[in-house]
């Protein structure tokens, strides 16, 4: 019976789970039964050989796999909004019939305001705006980035477009002085660019 | 990492911080990765399946409630997306054998345990892990190299305590008898010094 409940509780004496109580009693036990000592030393034995068995990986194995499928995960607009109205404790038919009325009041509003810039669908087909203060970084976005996420991309850098697209794809962003390096290490950070670098001025073509 | 620690990590998933996605990926992921591999057996997969176990944390972070360890949850969501992959694989028999290996040699005495215990090697205990059936592999992995206690082994494989008992029992007498085995062709099998 002894050795039948020194079986059972060996295991998780080997690996540390084991309560004190028990704990207590298998030393007991391999104090009076020497000879179990060998079956302890043989457990010991097999879980050193397990972990042995297990490949050394660094921490970020599939990180960056994690991360570009996370950063294509955007949540859909519908779960945005529902979220957003959800920290107000309204209800989604609340929060759709809201949100309704702000959409057709906004559209409204915005045709009046932007009738004179209808052409600005599309930030990548225009010329940048020139601003001749502070340091430029250079970036190649990537085919498929977003109007809306470069937009964003610029404003988390405190950047602005001030040259590009040249031929290559060249775009020219002007970010606050002594920011550079670290506007440039965030730029290439993120999916949607391809390259980012520390640029010494707008080639003239550009 | 502690709850406490996940708690707050999860809180900020939940606002979609990817940093403290990144934070919480790197203190499990090699975790998550050894349980799966072991499961596995592929490299790949298990990568493929720890990054599917990471992304259904991103998606949905409020599930972990605090009732278990996080990785003890965390590793219950690795199971279920290793086991969609384990079972579209086509089957083999390499654990056949071992339901017969099991009864073959009963002697348990010190000295046989001894000399297992000396002369086991990684190779030999990867081989006969490797032959063991999924849930006696997995039990033998969340006890020896989780460190997963009676209770959480059985949280992990949604089974009563009493069957985790009998899998670890049989578990390690077939992969006891496989050593053993080994250690008699020492000289013809790897994974044994003779």
């Amino acid at each position: 019976m002894n050795n039948e409940r020194f079986a059972e509780l060996l295991p998780w004496y080997v690996n540390g789970s084991i309560d004190a109580a028990d704990r207590a009693w298998v030393d007991s036990y391999l104090s009076e039964h020497p000879d179990a000592r060998a079956e302890l030393a043989w457990y010991q034995s097999l879980q050193t050989r397990i972990h042995e068995t297990v490949p050394a990986v660094p921490a970020t194995i599939g990180l960056s796999r994690a991360m570009n499928r996370i950063r294509g995960d955007r949540p859909s607009l519908a779960e945005r909004i529902s979220a957003f109205f959800g920290n107000f404790g309204m209800r989604p038919s609340m929060a759709l019939g809201l949100v309704a009325i702000i959409f057709v009041q906004g559209g409204v509003i915005a045709k009046m305001m932007t009738q004179a810039h209808e052409d600005e669908v599309e930030m990548r087909a225009l010329r940048a705006k020139t601003v001749e203060e502070g340091p430029l970084v250079k970036v190649n976005f990537a085919p498929d980035a977003r109007e809306s996420d470069i937009r964003l991309l610029l404003v988390s850098v405190q950047g602005t477009l001030t040259g590009g697209p040249g031929q290559l794809g060249d775009y020219y962003v002007r970010v606050p002085a002594g920011k550079e390096a670290q506007a440039a290490a965030k730029l290439k950070g993120k999916s949607i660019v391809q390259a980012a670098e520390l640029a010494p001025g707008i080639p003239p073509h550009d | 990492m502690e709850n406490e620690r996940v708690s707050k990590l999860l809180e900020r998933i939940a606002k979609q911080d990817q940093a403290a996605f990144q934070e919480l990926y790197k203190a499990f992921s090699r975790k998550v990765f050894a349980y799966v591999l072991n499961q596995l057996k592929d490299q790949a997969k298990a990568e493929e399946v720890l990054v599917d176990t990471m992304y259904e944390v991103w998606r949905n972070p409020t599930r972990f409630r605090g009732e278990s360890a996080f990785s003890t949850w965390l590793i219950g969501i690795a199971r279920n997306k290793a086991l969609l992959v384990y079972r579209s694989r086509r089957p083999d028999e390499d654990h056949a054998d071992l339901d017969d290996i099991a009864d073959i040699i009963p002697d348990e005495g010190p000295d046989g345990y001894a000399r297992l215990a000396e002369q086991q090697r990684r190779e030999g205990v990867q081989l006969c892990m490797g032959k063991l059936t999924e849930e006696h592999r997995e039990c033998l992995h969340l006890v020896f190299y989780e460190g997963m206690s009676l209770a959480e082994v059985a949280a992990v494989q949604r089974c009563p305590e009493n069957t985790v008992k009998t899998r670890l029992f049989h578990a390690r007498q077939k992969i006891k008898n496989c050593l053993r085995l080994l250690l008699e062709r020492a000289g013809s099998a790897p994974g044994v010094e003779s």
